[in-house]
């Protein structure tokens, strides 16, 4: 099931997911969070720390910056770019913060 | 099950293609700014056949309640109320399930999840 | 500061953290101590006319500014500088602030307004030509986040004041913000701690940015009740604790009062 979170700035979208993301992950479902914010901050709703947070490196930036060899699968990419969060949650941050989409 | 966490606003809303969504969670606070662009993002979500549920977050009161209602009592909403648990959380760069699983804020989350994977 | 000595700020945050709050209340601030007063709206989410107080109409006015050409390229109408671009394409707010915002999202997106965008965009950059503009104080509300400041949306301003609520989030959001802000061009920053509820936050914030706060706006019944019914606290909460401390930012910022 594909779950999207949406809502003004401020709002306690990130929050809302985060949270939600580690209730189905305590009721026993495999859950992969997806922080698709242009401003990165779903790993603290989640538990993985604040510092931790702000070093993640996301898909955008491994791929531009590191490896150019293509992931064949959605579970490679996962495997490969993602974070482990508490209950067994997977975070995958999809943008680059230190260069920006126009948007 | 894959939890997408949006960039703030409708853009992404509006980019919604068939298949990529089968449920839409749009948060709302009491504020007028806030229930407009909910308000905004349902109407374009009706568009995209998607299950939609409102969170009211941040609720302290039947008048913060009734406000976003008004706007948005088509959907289901689940009302996460203003929670010192998950203000406490903020403050310490914490989960809040961490912090108190059980809060009201925790609890109605945790509702929500329920009505999601049911 | 201007050539002349204005204010000319830009307002960056975390989303949420009270950037258009801020702004908008320091605008009206200025301008009731009688500085001509130019806000600048660039968040396509709306925000600042309400914290103003102004109304906005549902087109915005800077669509009337630019054309597209048959290469598809938006270019301002022709003759449209800084002063003829408030004159025409801004809205009025209160105690005479003149608003000038970019296109907001509508129900079918940004489409149907890029004109407006565009026409924001190029009239910002031209802000900086000569014209009697010298003496206006500018607060420019930017969207949440770094990213607009990464793409040269606050060419007016010297100074970069970064509101920051005492959250993790929010702390984190002003650092990303911190690194990026002085390209390409130079910006003094500030830091604003708003909705502050105990000493202890403030410090916190404080400490994890290494900076002193130019101003601490609490946190703020009067002024939380104003926003939530899309009131300017400047007009609905005059006196309360939070409109008070933005009263003091302005004399930080060096406004003074310009009708002794």
């Amino acid at each position: 099931m594909k779950i999207v979170v949406a809502g003004k700035g401020g709002v306690g979208k990130t929050t809302v997911s985060g949270t939600l993301a580690r209730a189905l992950a305590q009721e026993g479902h495999r859950v992969l969070a997806l922080d698709a914010d242009a401003n990165p901050m779903l790993g603290i709703s989640l538990g993985v720390g604040p510092e931790e947070t702000d070093v993640l490196v996301s898909v955008r930036q491994g791929l531009e910056d590191g490896d150019s060899e293509h992931e064949p699968t959605i579970e490679g990419f996962v495997d490969r770019f993602g974070t482990d969060a508490p209950d067994g949650v997977r975070l995958v941050v999809a943008s680059r913060i230190d260069k920006f989409d126009p948007g | 099950m894959v939890i997408g966490d949006l960039e703030a606003g409708i853009g992404t809303v509006l980019r919604l293609k068939p298949g990529m969504a089968d449920a839409v969670v749009i948060v709302a606070q009491p504020t007028a700014k806030s229930i407009d662009i909910a308000g905004r993002a349902a109407r374009i979500a009706a568009t995209r056949e998607v299950e939609i549920l409102v969170v009211a977050n941040r609720v302290r009161d039947d008048v913060d309640l009734a406000a976003i209602r008004a706007a948005l009592g088509a959907h289901e909403i689940f009302v996460v109320p203003d929670d010192p648990a998950i203000l406490r959380a903020d403050q310490d760069g914490l989960a809040p399930i961490d912090v108190d699983a059980d809060s009201p804020g925790v609890a109605a989350i945790r509702a929500l999840a329920e009505r999601l994977a049911g | 500061m201007s050539e002349r000595g204005a204010i000319r700020v830009a307002v960056a945050g975390k989303g949420g953290a009270g950037k258009s709050t801020v702004a908008g209340t320091l605008a009206r601030v200025l301008a009731r101590r009688g500085h001509s007063v130019l806000a600048l709206d660039s968040d396509t989410l709306p925000g600042l006319a309400l914290s103003l107080g102004a109304t906005a109409p549902a087109e915005p006015p800077l669509l009337a500014a630019a054309q597209q050409g048959d290469d598809g390229r938006w270019r301002l109408k022709k003759g449209i500088g800084p002063m003829r671009a408030i004159e025409r394409y801004s809205v009025q707010a209160p105690d005479g602030v003149r608003l000038l915002q970019v296109g907001k999202h509508t129900d079918d997106g940004l489409k149907p307004v890029m004109g407006a965008v565009n026409a924001f965009y190029k009239v910002i950059h031209r802000l900086d030509e000569p014209s009697s503009l010298d003496r206006w104080a500018i607060v420019g509300d930017l969207p949440a986040g770094p990213r607009q400041l990464a793409y040269d949306w606050a060419p007016y301003a010297d100074r970069l004041l970064l509101v920051v609520e005492p959250t993790w989030q929010s702390m984190l959001t002003a650092r990303r913000i911190a690194r990026i802000a002085g390209t390409p061009r130079p910006l003094a920053l500030s830091l604003v701690v708003n909705k502050a509820s105990s000493p202890a936050g403030v410090s916190q914030v404080e400490t994890f940015l290494g900076m002193s706060a130019l101003a601490v706006v609490p946190a703020d019944d009067a002024v939380a009740r104003a926003e939530h019914s899309g009131a300017a606290p400047f007009d609905a909460a005059p006196g309360s604790p939070a409109v008070s401390a933005i009263e003091r930012l302005a004399d930080a910022l060096g406004s003074g009062s310009l009708t002794a």
